[in-house]
């Protein structure tokens, strides 16, 4: 069970992942299998992009949406349980003070749904009947900075 | 202590270079235009060099450029050359997929498979490789030649190579991205068939404009329809050469098809096949077009995937998107994607 200073960020050496109009997609690089998250979800996951803690994300999400802390808490509990069973995701226990949330809170709440991961698993499925060549995912990329 | 991809490079190129003198008479020269850059490309082998230039026929640029070669190429046929691969080259990692190796550094990568062994030198952009024999090269091989080392070369430029079709009308190109068996293939034929300009199938190369506009270039003007569906383009299956469970058909000489080297995209056009549909033209969302376009894309490729999938998103995110029905109709594919043009304007 998460910690109110657990931080959640992406498991970066396994996934790539981007935020476009709110909506969250990420792909698991090893196991071809690919997600996509909006709404609240899509929230959660930008936020997870900044290894926000769980207390940051709960904070984010009611000031954001028209939902009750407790919902919100259990919500996000499950939400992040399940990334991190689908290993999209890593928990630190990082002693930090809190970070004020960048962005203003919305002057009307949006609506709250409750997270959702959708799960596709059609190229999992190509990659385990044919997988990639031996050594692909070894090899060296320059930095943008090189 | 010179690491054995290094090593690899230096023999395969040791052994190119005896190829060429002890077999002149097979030595071929030509350059081709990948993606907006001059690869300069010798082979020792007629056959070996009719089949790897084959897919690249739209994209021979003249002798006479005066353009210095970005990329340079040399590849020999041991059989017909009678020069073998130096021994201690195979690797006990080759299975049916072939193997990568890269050096330490990076700056090589020595790609094998049962037919040939290809070593990349990146900082040099040098590329040099062995064919087993250039009369028994695979179907995948003839149809996208080298295309593992070059995808690292383009992404090495900042190049994205795609998993996608690429099909243009009046300069505008269309991008036709999905996972296999989603009907772009059939989708950008249909095009071609119908007077679009054709550009790729299945694998095009994106690159980004300094003014923020994205350039599909083609890479290859080949084909790999499954055999009923290259069936149903009458034009196109004149230009068969190989049938198989797939058939390979290379579209400059399929009668009626250009084939360009570049063109904007303007228009992501999402093939999805339903039992039926009317004229309507539906947007589809970014991120429909990102989970249709990345994937297949990624995985499986020889990419930095962040930055490839941070690119596509990009794309997506200037680039307006539809669905375009597939309901088995052919002759009604390129009339849906010339209304999406047309909204899309």
């Amino acid at each position: 069970m998460l910690s109110v200073t657990h931080r959640v960020s992406p498991n970066a050496d396994a996934v790539a992942a981007e935020v476009i109009d709110g909506e969250a997609i990420i792909i698991d690089l090893a196991t071809g299998v690919y997600y996509s998250m909006d709404g609240v979800g899509g929230s959660i996951w930008a936020l997870i992009e900044t290894e926000s803690s769980f207390e940051e994300i709960v904070t984010a999400i009611v000031a954001r949406y028209e939902v009750s802390r407790n919902q919100a808490e259990t919500d996000v509990q499950e939400f992040v349980a399940e990334l991190l069973r689908e290993k999209l995701v890593v928990v630190s226990e990082q002693q930090s003070a809190a970070r004020a949330d960048p962005k203003a809170a919305p002057e009307q709440k949006l609506p709250y749904v409750a997270p959702k991961l959708i799960t596709y698993r059609d190229m999992g499925d190509l990659l385990a009947l044919d997988p990639p060549v031996p050594g692909l995912q070894d090899i060296p990329w320059k930095t943008a900075a090189e | 202590m010179t690491s054995r991809p290094a090593a690899a490079f230096s023999a395969v190129q040791a052994g190119f270079e005896r190829a060429k003198a002890v077999h002149p008479d097979g030595l071929s020269q030509s350059c081709v235009s990948l993606a907006g850059e001059i690869a300069r490309l010798r082979v020792v082998g007629r056959d070996l060099s009719t089949h790897i230039t084959r897919p690249w026929a739209h994209l021979i640029a003249p002798e006479s450029t005066s353009e210095a070669p970005r990329l340079r190429i040399d590849l020999w046929d041991a059989e017909e050359s009678r020069v073998p691969l130096p021994p201690g080259l195979a690797s006990d990692r080759i299975g049916e997929t072939g193997a990568v190796t890269s050096s330490r550094d990076g700056r090589f990568l020595v790609h094998e498979t049962r037919y040939c062994i290809t070593v990349l030198d990146r900082r040099e952009e040098r590329l040099v490789g062995s064919f087993e024999a250039g009369s028994r090269l695979p179907l995948e091989e003839r149809a996208r030649p080298l295309n593992l080392p070059l995808t690292v070369w383009c992404s090495d430029r900042d190049i994205q190579l795609v998993h996608s079709g690429l099909v243009a009308r009046n300069g505008l190109g269309v991008l036709l991205p999905g996972l296999p068996e989603a009907g772009k293939s059939t989708a950008a034929v249909a095009c071609a068939h119908a007077g679009f300009d054709f550009l790729g199938d299945d694998c095009v190369a994106l690159r980004l404009s300094a003014d923020g506009t994205f350039v599909g270039h083609s890479l290859y003007g080949s084909t790999t329809l499954a055999r009923s569906q290259m069936a149903r383009f009458s034009l196109i299956s004149r230009a068969i050469r190989r049938r198989h469970t797939r058939s390979l058909a290379f579209l400059d000489q399929a009668s009626s098809v250009q084939l360009i080297r570049a063109a904007p995209i303007s228009l992501i056009a999402l093939p999805r096949i339903v039992d039926s549909t009317d004229s309507r033209a539906r947007p589809a969302t970014k991120g429909d077009a990102l989970l249709r376009l990345a994937p297949s894309s990624l995985l499986k490729r020889a990419v930095p995937a962040q930055h490839c999938l941070s690119r596509m998103a990009t794309l997506v995110d200037r680039v307006p998107s539809f669905w375009l029905d597939l309901d088995g109709e052919l002759l009604e594919i390129p009339r849906r994607v010339e209304r999406l043009l047309a909204e899309a304007a």
